[in-house]
């Protein structure tokens, strides 16, 4: 028995003691193959999943590393059994590898005859292979390469996918780093990417993953297409590849709704490849416009279903998902690894913070009692009514007003799910509107001014959550939110979590109804939040000035 | 297995210690050592069936008995993985009458558990880990507290609303103020601010809704009637206590209220839990505390009762002239004679009206009186078989309700026969009457237009013979 900082626990959660002087040491040597799951002040949870597992594989990492870790940095002994699974399960990665046969082309190979068998008589892969070479190979319809990855990982032996990828065409992209460069980690994570052919990295909102993309670019030099959430976004990553990189703007093209451009590195939106006419992706032609060397997914957790789809058909190019985070809501994680690629890079956020490119961000709960009016109507409010009614409660305004007047000198978001609700608002603070209706320009005039400060207060609706770029928003005030949803926490806090040029600390409020629903949603908020290492606090409205206060004078 | 059985003259092999049967002899002594000679070395617990066979074929003990303290002493680490664990060792070593730290088996139990960890670390998130196996305090108050998430190495716990709501209702660990203590006296640090506000948020919401338990209750308008109620030394008896400005609630039942308000000048209306009012055979004690009806006795005739000196104090309190009280009291007894003298329905009767005075303890005599009055004044469908009454027929079905009695229910089918049967009554509500056939087992639901007559059964007939 040693005194590791690991506690093991046998419903494969790992416990990390983090104030443990071996802490930063077992961290890496845990973090390769097991999934942060939370990270509180004191102990962190990692949790051991087979895709978590198969991505350590993947990377390059065996069995006998993963068990060495656990039994090295545990502080007790470890279960037998979890050690038996882990082997079994890094086990099954590989034993299929997909690779180009020089006169079948692609074909499934296996290192274990009776797995094939298995695969073989599976009716989920028929149609998807064809003819039997011999005992250990079956030809692979190119097409299907994609599809077959999916099927392997659901039937629990994903393939090890060692076919390669196609060149793309040339085309020269050159990082321009003059007075800035790559930071370290970004750095690493290029890397990553790019030894490990195709996959996922993760790094926090506002740590810089355009940057990455933009590293990823440089280092292929091909005609790239960039797949993105939304217009505003896509004009972002234009925006930032002119000025970070030897592109200009003619290289660049944008197809969405509004522009329809097929250039050299092409920016597309989610929305115009998932449009749908007479039951046709009409758009289906960009991703075979040209022989893209690289395809970037931006904002993989949101990768809507049918791009899952047409990705299968990509799998013979180089394919980049950025993200903030894996978790996705609707649990499709499986898919991201099988269609993506396995996970390349990943940093906690507290770490990246810790190192200083993010500001710290403070959370604080505001909880607002309900005047007995309001109550009664919630009390009696139709169940699907019942949060709506929480969420828009009067007294919010008033709450609003209290909080900026404490941040007199800072830029303030007040974000917001009901549009009624953000009217209102917008109208007592004197304070303009973005919601979905607000024009692109108006939207992008809007953001400018505040960014440039001319603007110190912005309304915006849930459109503000996804790939905008606020960088001197250091308050946000939450008065609604759409059912708590972790993905959608993330994104808020990364609105105010861009770096500040003082390094001044972020703020984060939530004002939530007393006793209603919109308090047991704000518990989950307060539990991811508090996962993720904030400090997290809750005060009543009715405290809040001294509180406040208080702080301000310690 | 535990237990030897003298009958079968057989051991356990793993049995209590030998001074436990110092008596048996040196033969016996040898024997058992032997035997665990052969538990100490065999490997799984056939072999062990297998050996004992052997070596005692006379008194083998049964082959589950010897699997189930195999698995116990795998439980304890006794043995493990089909070998003698260290405290397996020390045990046997003390048996064989060795000393020192090699035969010591609690100490080498306490050698192979973990040591206890009494430190909790607390976090934001409301979850909790004890890195280690908790301490039998700590342990308690995590269970009651919190709910596990996990448990191994490690124990981890989640704080909620609920399981610390449980835990302020269960009681053990106090108050808000008790339980953040308990908390922060296993914790290194301070107790997180969200956790903190979540327990003193729990206290607060804890209180909000409380259950009690009342026989019956008072409501009024006026919240100075309340006032008086309470400072008024006659009514102390029946419990009563302030639930809200204007309802009381008291620990005896209705009527014994009703008639101890009576008694102090006020006439109260009774209602059903729909708030309407009810003009029933009140005289009746609505519901009957299970040990008093028990000591209901045979008392002496029941035309001597009515005019005890409790009645009359009532009548007087109630402010009815010396006269009108007579009129009563003939009347009653009229009713009685008229009950007794009934062949059918007799016995059923006599409960209605001999029962009341029967009780002769002041209160519910009391009662009697305005309803008897009613009756004097206005004699209506009432009679000795019970009621036909529609109002007095709900009173009568309530009454059954709460005291869970059995009452013969006629009722008229869908021919416009009249059916009789007993039931035993167990809702009344919207216009229909639950209730339960215990003859047949069943459960029937009859609307209250097709009862055309209730009578109360006896609970035992020869009571009021």
């Amino acid at each position: 028995m040693t005194d590791g900082p690991l506690i093991v626990q046998s419903d494969k959660t790992l416990l990390l003691e983090v104030d443990h002087p071996r802490a930063a040491e077992a961290r890496r040597a845990i973090a390769p193959f097991a999934e942060l799951e939370r990270a509180p002040e004191h102990v962190h949870t990692y949790r051991l999943t087979p895709l978590g597992l198969w991505n350590a594989r993947a990377a390059g990492h065996d069995a006998e590393q993963v068990v060495a870790a656990l039994m090295d940095f545990s502080r007790y002994p470890v279960p037998h059994p979890l050690l038996v699974d882990v082997a079994e399960t890094m086990a099954r990665y590989g034993r299929l590898q997909l690779v180009k046969h020089p006169t079948h082309g692609l074909v499934l190979q296996s290192l274990d005859r009776a797995v094939l068998t298995e695969v073989l008589r599976s009716k989920r892969t028929a149609g998807l292979l064809g003819e039997r070479i011999d005992e250990d190979t079956v030809v692979v319809h190119p097409s299907e390469r994609g599809h077959l990855k999916q099927v392997l990982v659901k039937l629990g032996w994903p393939a090890e996918d060692l076919a390669g990828y196609v060149d793309g065409e040339h085309h020269d992209i050159a990082l321009t780093p003059d007075g800035w460069e790559l930071r370290p980690y970004q750095e690493h994570a290029v890397e990553s990417f790019w030894h490990g052919g195709s996959g996922v990295v993760v790094l926090p909102c506002g740590a810089g993953k355009t940057l990455v993309g933009a590293g990823a670019m440089a280092k292929s030099s091909t005609t790239t297409l960039i797949l993105v959430t939304n217009t505003v976004s896509a004009r972002q990553w234009k925006d930032e590849l002119v000025k970070r990189t030897s592109l200009t703007e003619d290289e660049i093209g944008e197809y969405s709704g509004a522009r329809k451009e097929i250039k050299p590195v092409t920016i597309a939106t989610y929305q115009v490849l998932t449009t749908k006419r007479k039951g046709v992706y009409t758009h289906l032609e960009l991703l075979d416009a040209r022989d893209w060397g690289l395809v970037v997914y931006d904002e993989v957790h949101l990768l809507p279903a049918p791009i899952f789809r047409m990705t299968a058909d990509l799998q013979a190019r180089r394919r980049l998902g950025l993200t903030a985070t894996l978790v996705r809501e609707d649990g499709r994680e499986d898919e991201v690894f099988s269609l993506i690629g396995p996970k390349r890079f990943d940093a906690p956020w507290k770490d990246i913070e810790a190192q200083g490119y993010i500001a710290p961000a403070e959370c604080v709960e505001v909880r607002l009692t309900l005047p007995d009016g309001e109550r009664m109507a919630y009390a009696t409010a139709e169940p699907e009514d019942k949060y709506r009614l929480a969420a828009s409660a009067s007294g919010k305004n008033r709450v609003v007003e209290q909080i900026l007047a404490k941040h007199p000198d800072d830029q303030a978001l007040v974000i917001g799910q009901y549009i009624d609700q953000l009217h209102e608002l917008a109208e007592h603070l004197d304070a303009p509107l973005i919601t979905g209706e607000t024009t692109v320009r108006e939207r992008q005039r809007l953001f400018d001014a505040f960014r440039t400060g001319e603007i110190q207060h912005l309304v915006v609706s849930k459109v503000a959550n996804f790939s905008i770029d606020l960088p001197e928003a250091s308050v946000a005030i939450q008065v609604s939110g759409s059912f708590g949803s972790r993905q959608e926490e993330a994104q808020r806090l990364g609105r105010v979590m861009r770096p500040k040029h003082d390094g001044r600390t972020a703020h984060f409020y939530a004002v939530v109804a007393r006793d209603t629903v919109d308090q047991d949603f704000a518990a989950h908020r307060q539990r991811f939040l508090a996962e993720q290492g904030y400090a997290y606090r809750i005060v009543d409205a009715e405290d809040l000035d001294d509180t406040l206060d208080a702080e301000r004078a310690s | 297995m535990g237990r030897d059985d003298p009958r079968r003259g057989g051991h356990s092999p793993l049995g209590p210690r030998p001074d436990a049967h110092r008596g048996l002899g040196r033969a016996a002594a040898a024997h058992r050592a032997r035997r665990r000679r052969v538990v100490a070395r065999t490997l799984a617990d056939d072999d062990v069936q297998d050996v004992l066979a052997w070596t005692t074929p006379r008194a083998v003990p049964p082959r589950e008995a010897v699997a189930g303290v195999w698995r116990g002493a795998e439980l304890l680490g006794v043995v493990a993985l089909g070998t003698l664990g260290a405290p397996g060792a020390a045990l046997l070593a003390e048996a064989d009458g060795g000393s020192g730290p090699g035969a010591d088996p609690v100490a080498a139990l306490d050698a192979v558990l973990p040591p206890e960890v009494d430190d909790l670390l607390l976090q934001g998130d409301l979850t909790g880990i004890v890195p280690g196996r908790p301490t039998r305090d700590l342990a308690r108050l995590l269970d009651d507290a919190a709910a596990i998430e996990s448990r191994g190495g490690a124990l981890t716990v989640r704080f909620t609303l609920d399981s610390v709501t449980r835990a302020l209702a269960a009681g053990s660990a106090g108050d808000a103020d008790t339980l953040l203590a308990a908390l922060a006296r296993h914790t290194r640090g301070s107790v997180p601010q969200p956790l903190e506000y979540l327990v003193r948020d729990a206290a607060r919401r804890f209180g909000r809704v409380r259950v009690g338990a009342a026989l019956s209750y008072v409501r009024v308008d006026d919240p100075a009637l309340v006032a008086s109620f309470l400072a008024d030394p006659s009514l102390r008896a029946t419990g009563l206590h302030q639930l809200g400005p204007t309802v009381l609630a008291a620990h005896v039942s209705a009527a014994e209220l009703r008639a101890a308000l009576a008694s102090s000048g006020v006439s109260a209306a009774l209602e059903d839990d729909q708030g309407r009012t009810v003009t029933a055979e009140a005289d009746r004690p609505r519901t009957v505390p299970p040990g008093r009806r028990r000591g209901r006795s045979r008392y002496g005739t029941p035309t001597g009762a009515p005019a005890s000196a409790p009645a009359e104090r009532a009548a007087r309190a109630a402010g009815l002239v010396a006269a009108r009280a007579e009129a009563v009291v003939a009347e009653l007894r009229s009713r009685d004679a008229l009950a007794h003298a009934d062949a059918g329905w007799g016995r059923d009767g006599a409960v209605l009206t001999v029962d009341r005075p029967a009780h002769g303890d002041g209160a519910p005599t009391a009662g009697a009186i305005p309803t008897t009055e009613r009756r004097t004044a206005a004699p209506r469908g009432t009679t000795p078989h019970g009621t036909t009454e529609p109002g007095d027929l709900l009173g009568l079905l309530h009454d059954a309700i709460a005291e869970q009695a059995l009452v013969s229910l006629e009722t008229v089918d869908a021919r416009g026969v009249p059916v009789t049967r007993t039931v035993r009554p167990l809702r009344l509500d919207g216009g229909r009457l639950r209730a339960v056939d215990p003859a047949r087992d069943a459960e029937l639901t009859v609307a209250v237009h097709r009862i055309a007559r209730v009578v109360p059964t006896p609970t035992t007939p020869t009571e009021n013979a």
